[in-house]
């Protein structure tokens, strides 16, 4: 019982640290601005409305939910529209994926290896642009992130991007960081 | 430029030709050069604009601070003639404002620095998002260049001096021998024993050069005909004027040959009647040798006026007329002369024929009396003083000259006295020697007088001025 009791509290203090707890405001802050832009340096990002609304999924894990709302409340707060075009954010839970995928980009929050790659890959196949909150997810497959050095700049996984057919403006080159 | 020498004319045309065309050139070449060299640093800058605004643009649109702060740091690392760089929002906020280490707050409150403002549009989705404004100076370069073409119109400069020193030179080298023609006819007199140098050449200076020497050559050789002619004519006069001198001599020693004949006749005539003793005889021979004195003096007087001395000497003009009314004595007989001087004048010249230009306008009037059978003869002279000369005009009361003569009465053998053995010569040599004492003389009719006055103007001596 005792056993028991600690490697629950393991698990939890462990899950915990692995997605929700580690999360810098700074930089989620700063996602909120960055990310609804680069979705308007997609050419075909008129194919990708739903209903003249660009649509933005926020993947997470149920440990990031609290996340998940601060992002979308930032971006919301941020955008009310954007480009002249309504947006809405929407939450989805990495286990959600699948079921439909018509939102018009995908910000990943934290998840494990499988989720991230398993997203990626079906986000890739539907030509959506996906965006990550830690660039290293860029390693499995997410086309986007920023990359935060002495300066901050969007880190572009250009396998990905030609793999999702993805075509961005080509000023967001003259700024980002190839992977 | 009529009184400026021809060597200065050539000089300030050229110099102002030059110096304006010199002006206008380096003038407009070097607002030309500058401009463009200005517009190439305008190009620099607005390439250097060009080539970073995109990246601050995206960083903006992104919201990438670091971006174009980064972008704006090293734009300034790089071109060090932008001075200051100012990224602002759409509402003039000041999003981020960099500068060079020298940046100079004065020098940019005074509008030192050139500025160049663009607008910042939103990379992805368009539209002004802010503003980048840059300040800039001339770069180092641009004004090492501007240094270097102001350095070359400096020698420039320099070289159009010494050119205009040059061309100077060679022009006086050039008109050298027409400045010496000038001083030689500056300095020319007929007496000048220095002749002018023959130039070799056909050009406009040897041709000058050569035909006033042989026009000088035919003056001279004129000149002296006309010498001549006049020594001759002079000459000439003096005969006649001897003849007159012997006629007024003769005229002069009738009466005392006369007195000299009484003399002896009353000595033969006492010596008859027995009265002739020591006392009287003594008595008729003094009277006898007064007389024989007297005719010697006039005798004296003639010759002293024949003599011919050619030295200038200041005289007294009255006493002149005086001489010459005494030398005139027989010929003046029953005319009223009436002198009229103003006060006591000095000339400069040559007295004896000064007193033989007074002879001949007296025995003029003399003559001219007999012509017409004037009963009252009257001659006025009067002198005086006008400005720096002294004014003699001697006048008749013999009817005066017909007005279509007077020109002419100074011509060589013009006369009207042909039946009184007239020549023609006395007022010709009369103006002659007025001439030369730098006088003048002229003939006009008095009508107050009623006859001809001739006045004769001549410079008054240094003496009066002394006294």
């Amino acid at each position: 019982m005792y056993r028991f009791i600690l490697s629950f509290i393991f698990s939890l203090f462990f899950l915990s640290n692995l997605y929700g707890a580690a999360y810098d405001e700074k930089i989620l802050n700063l996602h909120s601005k960055v990310f609804p832009k680069i979705i308007l340096t997609d050419k075909k990002l008129n194919e990708k409305l739903l209903d003249e609304h660009i649509i933005i999924s926020i993947l997470y894990e149920k440990v990031d939910k609290d996340k998940a709302l601060e992002l979308k409340k930032a971006i919301k707060k941020n955008y009310p529209t954007l480009n002249g075009k309504n947006m809405l954010v929407e939450l989805r839970t990495y286990s959600n994926l699948d079921k439909n995928l018509s939102a018009t980009a995908y910000y990943m929050l934290r998840s494990d290896k499988e989720e991230i790659l398993k997203a990626s890959s079906l986000i890739n196949k539907v030509n959506r642009i996906s965006f990550s909150y830690d660039n290293k997810y860029l390693d499995y497959g997410v086309v986007m992130s920023l990359h935060i050095g002495k300066k901050v700049s969007p880190f572009i996984n250009i396998k990905a991007l030609k793999k999702s057919k993805i075509e961005l403006n080509n000023n967001i080159f003259k700024v980002a960081k190839i992977k | 430029m009529k009184n400026i020498s021809l060597l200065r004319q050539i000089v300030i045309i050229n110099i102002s030709i030059m110096a304006i065309f010199m002006s206008i050139f380096v003038l407009y070449n070097y607002y030309t050069v500058k401009d463009q060299m200005q517009s190439l640093e305008n190009e620099k800058i607005k390439s250097i604009v060009k080539s970073i605004k995109p990246i601050i643009a995206i960083n903006l649109s992104l919201e990438l601070k670091s971006g174009y702060v980064e972008s704006i740091d090293n734009t300034l690392k790089t071109q060090s003639e932008i001075v200051y760089i100012i990224l602002k929002d759409l509402n003039k906020k000041t999003l981020y404002e960099s500068k060079q280490e020298y940046f100079k707050k004065i020098e940019f409150e005074n509008n030192k620095y050139k500025k160049y403002e663009t607008n910042i549009n939103d990379s992805i989705s368009g539209g002004q998002i802010g503003n980048l404004v840059f300040y800039y100076r001339d770069s180092f370069h641009y004004i090492s260049l501007l240094k270097n073409y102001q350095d070359f119109l400096f020698g420039m400069l320099v070289l159009f001096i010494i050119s205009l020193f040059i061309i100077i030179f060679s022009i006086r080298k050039q008109i050298e021998p027409l400045q010496k023609l000038k001083n030689f006819m500056l300095n020319y007199t007929l007496k000048s024993s220095d002749k002018i140098k023959q130039i070799d050449g056909n050009n406009e200076i040897a041709v000058i050069n050569n035909t006033t020497k042989e026009m000088l050559s035919k003056i001279e050789l004129e000149v002296e005909k006309r010498l001549l002619y006049e020594k001759e004519l002079m000459h000439k006069n003096r005969l006649a004027s001897m003849g007159e001198m012997i006629d007024n001599i003769a005229h002069q020693w009738r009466q005392p040959l006369m007195n000299i004949n009484s003399v002896f006749l009353n000595i033969d005539r006492a010596y008859e009647l027995k009265k002739l003793d020591s006392n009287y005889l003594d008595e008729k021979i003094n009277e006898g040798t007064n007389i024989v004195s007297h005719m010697s003096q006039t005798i004296e007087d003639f010759r002293y006026f024949l003599n011919p001395k050619k030295e200038k000497k200041d005289f007294y003009a009255a006493s002149c007329i005086e001489k010459a009314s005494k030398l005139l004595e027989g010929s003046l007989k029953n005319i009223d002369i009436q002198i009229n001087s103003k006060g006591i004048y000095f000339v400069q010249g040559y007295e004896n024929e000064f007193i033989q230009v007074i002879m001949s306008i007296l025995n003029n009037s003399v003559d001219i009396f007999k012509q017409k059978d004037i009963e009252d003869k009257s001659i006025y002279i009067d002198i005086k003083e006008e400005n720096t000369n002294v004014l003699i005009s001697i006048s008749d009361n013999a009817g005066g000259i017909k007005p279509e003569l007077v020109d002419r009465v100074f011509e060589p053998y013009f006369t009207t006295k042909h039946k009184f053995g007239g020549t023609g010569l006395g007022l010709y040599m009369a103006k002659i020697i007025i001439n030369s004492m730098d006088g003048e003389i002229g003939i006009k009719n008095n009508k107050k007088n009623n006859g001809v006055e001739v006045s004769i103007t001549l410079p008054l001596a240094k003496k009066n001025k002394e006294e």
